[in-house]
């Protein structure tokens, strides 16, 4: 299953959702219903001879129950949903988190960050924020946000202090896998459902709370008679209450354990596939299951957000029905086969088998790296070289959203040889923002290695200095540093206020436009940044999905397929006529390949606009046409290899690394 | 249902019947009209609620930015002095006070950073981190009538090191100031300020430094 096919069944499961929801609603609205009738004796409207089935139906009465119940659940779910809007920050700060300084210097806090560095790099996206529930014992962990851009990992005090290095990537990996498998998005509408039908529950305890206090104010004052009737209706009316909080708690929670199992499974298969290492996950599984409590969370909203965790955060007495994860013996044997002692033997076959492919895999890397390599410029990182797959386009699209131990390993390799000034200055917001002027600097094209002197006068003294410095080991570096240090600086950089947030935006603008030619580089950076930090600083609206097919996009495939030809070194038409076939049904016979000179960054910005705003099937064709393109000359050039990237970050199918 | 109603005694039977028919209908409209009232207010108070919080997270995450600078100063000012120590051998009371200084800035330090914004440990952290750059401006004052000590490699290495720390400091001062500006002005409008005080969403206070002469980084270029 790819990465497009993994995001359309996410889609797939939130109809699914829906109508999960729509059946409970109406479950509710019966019940309901059917209390209040019993309640207040078959309402009088019925003569009293009426027929059951008359007496059961009273349009007057279901029409009420209805509205009071849909605005009430409605009320609730989108409220909560226009909370979370805000991304995965969000939903960490409600469970509690603190964020964890991507500075910081305690070692097991640099672990966690280190390691989930390495994921987001290993995988293209950029760096995440990273929470960690500090009043939590237990070992647990989360994913949450909408999308690449606004996620945000959490784990819980009990994990980092418990699990040893190899058992948080296998928990790290799962959580990245939900962020690739759409889950993300997907738990988040769950979360606003259940908190649509919690907010029926807790209703039913207030009118109850106030019920059973009217009882006494109505007890004391009116004595016998009406006093005393109004107190039991009122009571009866608490109580037929409580039955509709608890039968909607019910349904709420069936569904997110419906939906929540199956997409454990998957996470953790992921996680296995990314790490190669079942030991790590199935470690961090086991030991959960060594304590006393699980993995229960005890912040207030565990309850609702529980499908959200790595592990049950919760304990239920029906287990079966209301497990939002399967059992952990369950999960522990899907993985690791050896769980039992009888199953060692299984588990060394499976050892070998996975070594033989992984040494069949390296050969055959070998083997085409060799035959295609030659004529690779710009390439200058050994350890990317090396594992360099092949160029064929069915292995790349194959490998979006997806991580091998390779790439992992890969990363930190990468990150390891960028200098620790640099990755210094990456961890913290002032050095952030000095980094990302001097990534601007250093890939202007030809490249400067003076910083302006309005930035001087702008910034002063120091932040120039250190400008100058950043910039200094920059061009003595790799162009292969670059990319990823725009992304490790993402986490330092949202913590800007918003008004610093202001002035380094007109900063970077300034910088981008004040020569007359914007680079390929230098648009990447821009949208890398905006797209990232807009979506912290001001409430962009998500664009909802309005592409379904080819016929509304004809002119932005046409600009992308032309921009990525005219990125190529060699043959501008080859590349373009590579590109143009797989998707040259969908598009119209008279499609020509744009000159240059209108392959510009404002259309291409609109173009990909648009596209990302287009369903995954269509996004997958795009990404191939364009895969095609690049591959047609067996070469990657770095403008093929940044325009890709930044067209891929835009529409938000991570490359992982060193893929192309 | 009908047959569970049927073996009610009388008399709940008729005093169902006599609410159903005075009271169902204009009972029904009236709870319909409660519960959507109650609906929105719940709605509205937790919409409030969660905004104060996120709000208040805000800020003390930005504190936590301020903290660790802090903590990389505090770690670097006994190295400092240390190096100090061989050169300015007269000078035993400068290097005393900056040591003082910086172990109860230290001390203040992790006091708020248990609760940050409480106004009366923000204003003893500002005082305490005056004095600190207090004694380590009269340090790098007198370090000047030391001409081998400006030279040496690892007092010129700390001192630069200590410049872009209180540079970094100064940075996220001003996102935490931000952020807690925001946070109380949110808190103060109304009808939030009604609330603000029942949940226990009390007034944060900014991290300043008062006189103008402190708010320069601490001259400390040779």
């Amino acid at each position: 299953m790819d990465f497009f096919e993994a995001q359309e069944r996410a889609r797939r499961i939130t109809w699914k959702l829906i109508a999960l929801y729509l059946i409970a609603v109406i479950l509710i609205i019966t019940s309901i219903y059917l209390v209040t009738l019993v309640v207040f004796g078959f309402a009088g409207q019925a003569p009293p001879d009426a027929s059951l089935l008359q007496q059961l139906w009273q349009p007057e009465l279901l029409l009420a129950v209805s509205t009071v119940i849909v605005i009430v659940i409605l009320a609730g779910t989108l409220f909560r949903i226009a909370q979370l809007r805000k991304g995965g920050s969000a939903v960490a700060e409600m469970l509690g988190g603190r964020k964890v300084e991507p500075s910081t210097r305690n070692p097991k806090e640099r672990q966690l960050m280190n390691v989930v560095e390495e994921m987001s790099i290993a995988s293209g996206i950029p760096v995440p924020d990273v929470y960690i529930l500090d009043n939590e014992e237990n070992i647990n962990a989360f994913a949450a946000g909408f999308g690449t851009n606004d996620a945000a990992v959490g784990v819980t005090r009990g994990t980092l202090e418990q699990l040893n290095r190899d058992e948080l990537q296998g928990v790290i990996a799962h959580e990245f896998s939900h962020i690739f498998n759409g889950d993300m998005r997907l738990n988040i509408r769950l979360i606003g459902i259940l908190n649509g039908i919690l907010l029926l529950h807790i209703m039913g305890m207030i009118l109850m709370r106030s019920a059973a206090f009217s009882r006494i104010g109505g007890g004391g004052r009116g004595g016998r008679g009406g006093g005393a009737q109004a107190a039991l209706a009122m009571i009866l009316l608490g109580l037929a209450l409580l039955i509709i909080g608890y039968i909607g708690m019910l349904f709420g929670r069936m569904i997110q354990a419906a939906i929540s199992r199956q997409r454990e499974y998957l996470a953790d298969a992921a996680a296995v596939q990314y790490t190669r290492n079942p030991d790590g996950l199935a470690g961090a599984l086991r030991k959960i299951g060594q304590t006393k409590e699980g993995g229960k969370i005890n912040d207030g909203h565990a309850m609702e957000m529980s499908h959200l965790f790595f592990a049950n955060s919760f304990n239920s007495a029906l287990d079966r029905v209301f497990a939002t994860h399967p059992p952990l013996e369950m999960r522990i044997r899907a993985i690791d086969p050896a769980f039992d002692q009888e199953d060692a033997k299984k588990k060394a076959r499976i050892r070998k088998r996975m070594e033989k492919d992984r040494i069949a895999g390296a050969e055959a890397k070998a083997r085409q790296t060799s035959g295609s390599a030659s004529g690779q410029p710009g390439h200058a990182f050994g350890g990317l070289e090396s594992a360099h797959p092949a160029l064929r386009p069915e292995v790349i699209l194959a490998a979006i959203g997806t991580i091998g131990e390779d790439q992992v390993n890969q990363a930190g390799k990468l990150l390891n040889s960028i200098p620790g000034a640099l990755r210094e200055a990456a961890h913290e917001p002032l050095g952030a923002e000095a980094l990302v002027i001097a990534l601007l600097l250093a890939g202007r094209e030809p490249a400067t290695n003076q910083v302006p002197d309005w930035f001087r006068k702008q910034a002063g003294e120091q932040m120039t200095d250190q400008t100058n410095i950043l910039l200094n080991s920059l061009n003595k570096g790799e162009r292969e540093w670059f990319l990823p240090l725009a992304e490790l600086a993402m986490p330092a950089l949202r913590q800007m206020s918003e008004s610093q947030y202001d002035h380094f935006r007109d900063t970077i603008e300034r910088m981008i436009r004040e020569d007359e030619n914007v680079s390929l580089f230098e648009f990447a950076m821009e949208k890398l940044i905006v797209r990232q930090l807009e979506t912290t600083y001001s409430e962009t609206k998500k664009p909802s999905i309005h592409h379904f097919h080819f016929k509304t996009l004809g002119n932005e495939v046409t600009l992308l397929l032309s921009a990525m030809a005219h990125a190529s070194e060699s043959d501008t038409e080859k590349a373009w006529a590579a590109g143009l076939e797989p998707v040259r049904e969908f598009l119209p016979d008279d499609i020509q390949l744009l000159p240059l000179e209108e392959c510009t960054f404002e259309k291409l910005d609109a173009a990909l606009d648009e596209i990302s705003a287009s369903a995954n099937p269509v996004k997958k064709y795009i990404i191939t046409a364009l895969v095609h393109a690049i591959t047609s000359d067996d070469r990657v050039s770095v403008r093929e290899r940044e325009l890709m990237r930044t067209i891929s970050e835009a529409i938000d199918c991570p490359i992982p690394l060193g893929v192309l | 249902m009908l047959y569970i109603a049927e073996t009610f005694p009388h008399w709940i039977r008729s005093f169902f019947k006599s609410i159903s028919h005075s009271l169902a209908h204009t009972f029904m409209t009236t709870l319909i009209i409660i519960l959507v009232l109650l609906v929105v207010m719940v709605g509205f108070i937790v919409a409030i609620y969660n905004r104060l919080v996120a709000l208040r997270n805000r800020f003390k995450n930005a504190f936590a930015q301020i903290d660790v600078q802090l903590k990389r100063r505090y770690d670097l000012i006994p190295n400092l002095v240390e190096t100090a120590k061989g050169y300015m051998k007269h000078e035993r009371g400068t290097l005393e006070a900056v040591i003082q200084a910086r172990n109860q800035a230290q001390q203040v330090e992790k006091e708020v950073a248990r609760e940050p914004g409480d106004p009366e440990s923000m204003k003893k952290l500002a005082g305490a981190e005056q004095g600190l750059s207090g004694a380590l401006g009269r340090l790098f004052a007198l370090s000047e009538n030391y001409p081998d000590l400006k030279a040496n490699q690892n007092m010129m290495q700390l001192s630069e090191e200590l410049s872009s720390t209180e540079n970094k400091i100064a940075f996220a001062r001003q996102s935490f100031n931000d952020a807690v500006m925001t946070y109380n002005t949110a808190r103060e409008k109304f009808p939030n300020i009604l609330f603000a005080n029942m949940f226990g969403f009390s007034p944060a206070q900014l991290f300043e430094i008062e006189t103008t002469e402190e708010r320069q980084a601490p001259d400390v270029s040779f």
